[in-house]
C-alpha cells in the first residue's frame, strides 16, 4: 500500500463514504503512481458481503472479460507525446493481443482533445480497428465544441439519456455510463446534477443486491485531490445508493494514472492514459501534461481488462502499459 | 458623479484535470452612473489588458479596468481552457496552448455585477 503524501481528499472522501467502520475492517487501499506492469486482483480486502460476483454469476458457463482504456486525447501534441494517435495506435494493438478476446471495451472519456471532428473521426477509425463494440462516456475534453456537448451526443449519443449517461446488461452485471463533465463549476469538482441523479435511482431501483455493479464516469466518483478538482462533487449521492449492492466497481479516467481503492463492497479504480501521464496529486504545480524521457513514456500509459470470472469473487482488474 | 464599480467574470478553465474555472475575475469594470450612462470627466482612457493563463490560474488573477477596455486572455498552458463569465453569457472556444481570447468591457453589465463580490 503506497500512499500520496498529497491525497488528503483520498482519505477524507473514504471516511465520507463508508464511515469509520471500513478502517476497522481493514479495506485496502493502493495507488500506484507509475509503475511497470501491474496485475491485481480486486477480490483480496474485499468483506465477504451479500452476492459476491462469483455467487451471482454461478450459473455462468464461463468467464467475460471487457477492456477499458481512457483518456485518449487525440489531437494532443504537446512535448509530453507529440504523437497520442501514435500511442492509441498500440493501446488498441494491445487489446487486440489480449488473450481472452474481450465481449467489448469501454472509454472513459477525453477521447480528443479539443472537441474537433477531425479528432472524433481519427480516434473512431482507430478505436473501431479494435472491432469490438465500444461504450463511452465523455471527458470535459470531448464537450468544449461550441455546442458545448453536441458533437459529442451526436456521435455516441444514441440509445442515451440527457447530456449521455445510460445503462446496460451483459453477462448478468448491470453497467451505468455517467457523465459528470458538463457545467462545471470555477474551481469545483466534476458534477452529475440533479437529473441524472434521479434517472440513477430509477435505473437501479429494480435491481436485486446481488446484482453486480459496474459504474463508468471520466472523472472519478470518489474524491482523489480535490485542489486539483479530481473528484466529483455530488458523488457521493449516487455512491450511497450503490451500498446494498454486494459488487460495484467504479471506473474512471481523468487523472492520467492509477489509483485504486476498496471500500466495503466497492472498487475504485482509475485507469491510465493512452495518451499522456499526469503528476500524483500534490506534486506539481498544476495538474498539466507531465514531460518524462522518451524512453519512459510508454510505462506510464496504458489499457486495462476487467475480468469477470466464474467462481471468483469481484472483478480482477489487469493494467497494461504500453510498454515496461 | 461617476461611481466605478467591478464587474466580476469567472473564467472557467478545462484542465487536464477538471474542467476549472477560476480563475476569474476580470474585472470588468465599468463606471455606472446613476441612471445609467457614464462617463464623468475623470475618467480615464481605456488601455487594452492581457490575462495570462498559465498553471491554471489567471494572472493577475483580478483586474480592474474602464469601460471600453479589451481583456484578452491568453493560454499560457499546454491543456486548453475555456474562458467562461460566471453565470454562463458568453464563453470563449476552447483555447489550445498561445490562443487568445479578447472581450473588451461594456457598459451595460450590471446583471453580471451581482452574484461576486467586488474587488478593485
Amino acid at each position: 500500500m503506497k500512499l500520496s503524501p498529497g491525497n488528503r481528499g483520498h482519505i477524507n472522501s473514504r471516511r465520507k463514504i463508508a464511515g469509520p467502520e471500513v478502517d476497522r475492517r481493514g479495506a485496502l487501499e493502493c495507488m500506484i503512481w507509475a509503475g511497470t506492469g501491474v496485475l491485481w486482483t480486486l477480490s483480496g480486502g474485499v468483506p465477504k458481503s451479500l452476492g459476491l460476483l462469483g455467487d451471482a454469476l454461478a450459473a455462468e458457463a464461463s468467464a467475460f472479460t471487457f477492456a477499458h482504456i481512457s483518456d485518449s486525447h487525440i489531437g494532443f501534441n504537446k512535448p509530453a507525446n507529440p504523437d497520442a494517435l501514435g500511442t492509441l495506435r498500440e493501446a488498441i494493438g494491445k487489446v487486440k493481443e489480449l488473450k481472452t478476446h474481450p465481449a467489448f471495451m469501454i472509454h472513459t472519456g477525453d477521447i480528443t482533445h479539443l472537441s474537433k471532428p477531425d479528432e472524433f473521426d481519427n480516434a473512431d477509425q482507430l478505436i473501431g480497428e479494435a472491432k469490438l463494440d465500444i461504450h463511452y462516456v465523455p471527458g470535459e475534453h470531448d464537450v468544449i465544441d461550441e455546442g458545448l456537448g453536441k458533437a459529442y451526443l451526436a456521435r455516441y449519443g444514441k440509445g442515451t439519456k440527457g447530456s449521455g449517461w445510460y445503462s446496460f446488461d451483459d453477462h448478468g452485471v448491470h453497467f451505468i455510463g455517467l457523465v459528470n463533465v458538463i457545467d462545471l463549476k470555477a474551481g469545483g469538482l466534476g458534477r452529475l446534477g440533479p437529473d441524472q441523479l434521479a434517472w440513477f435511482a430509477d435505473d437501479i431501483k429494480d435491481k436485486s443486491d446481488s446484482t453486480p455493479i459496474v459504474v463508468l464516469a471520466h472523472i472519478p466518483l470518489w474524491t482523489v485531490y480535490a485542489d486539483w478538482g479530481w473528484g466529483t462533487e455530488d458523488g457521493l449521492q449516487a455512491l450511497t445508493q450503490l451500498k446494498r449492492f454486494g459488487s460495484v466497481t467504479v471506473l474512471n479516467g481523468h487523472i492520467h494514472q492509477i489509483v485504486q481503492k476498496v471500500e466495503g463492497n466497492m472498487t475504485f479504480h482509475t485507469a491510465r492514459s493512452t495518451g499522456f501521464p499526469q503528476p500524483a496529486p500534490g506534486t506539481a504545480p498544476s495538474p498539466g501534461p507531465m514531460t518524462v524521457p522518451a524512453e519512459q513514456l510508454r510505462s506510464l500509459l496504458g489499457i486495462a481488462s476487467v475480468e469477470v470470472r466464474t467462481g471468483d469473487k469481484p472483478l480482477a482488474i489487469t493494467d497494461t502499459p504500453l510498454a515496461g | 458623479m461617476t461611481r466605478s464599480r467591478s464587474d466580476s467574470l469567472a473564467a472557467r478553465s478545462t484542465r487536464a484535470g477538471g474542467v476549472r474555472a477560476l480563475l476569474l475575475t476580470l474585472a470588468g469594470l465599468v463606471a455606472i452612473l446613476g441612471l445609467g450612462l457614464v462617463t464623468s470627466g475623470g475618467r480615464a482612457l481605456a488601455e487594452d489588458e492581457t490575462i495570462k493563463i498559465a498553471n491554471f490560474t489567471f494572472d493577475p488573477p483580478t483586474l480592474t479596468v474602464k469601460a471600453g477596455t479589451t481583456v484578452t486572455w491568453v493560454n499560457s498552458d499546454d491543456i486548453p481552457h475555456l474562458v467562461t463569465e460566471k453565470d454562463g453569457k458568453f464563453h470563449s472556444s476552447a483555447l489550445d496552448t498561445n490562443d487568445k481570447f479578447p472581450r473588451r468591457s461594456r457598459r451595460r453589465v450590471r446583471s453580471s455585477i451581482s452574484a461576486q463580490s467586488i474587488r478593485k
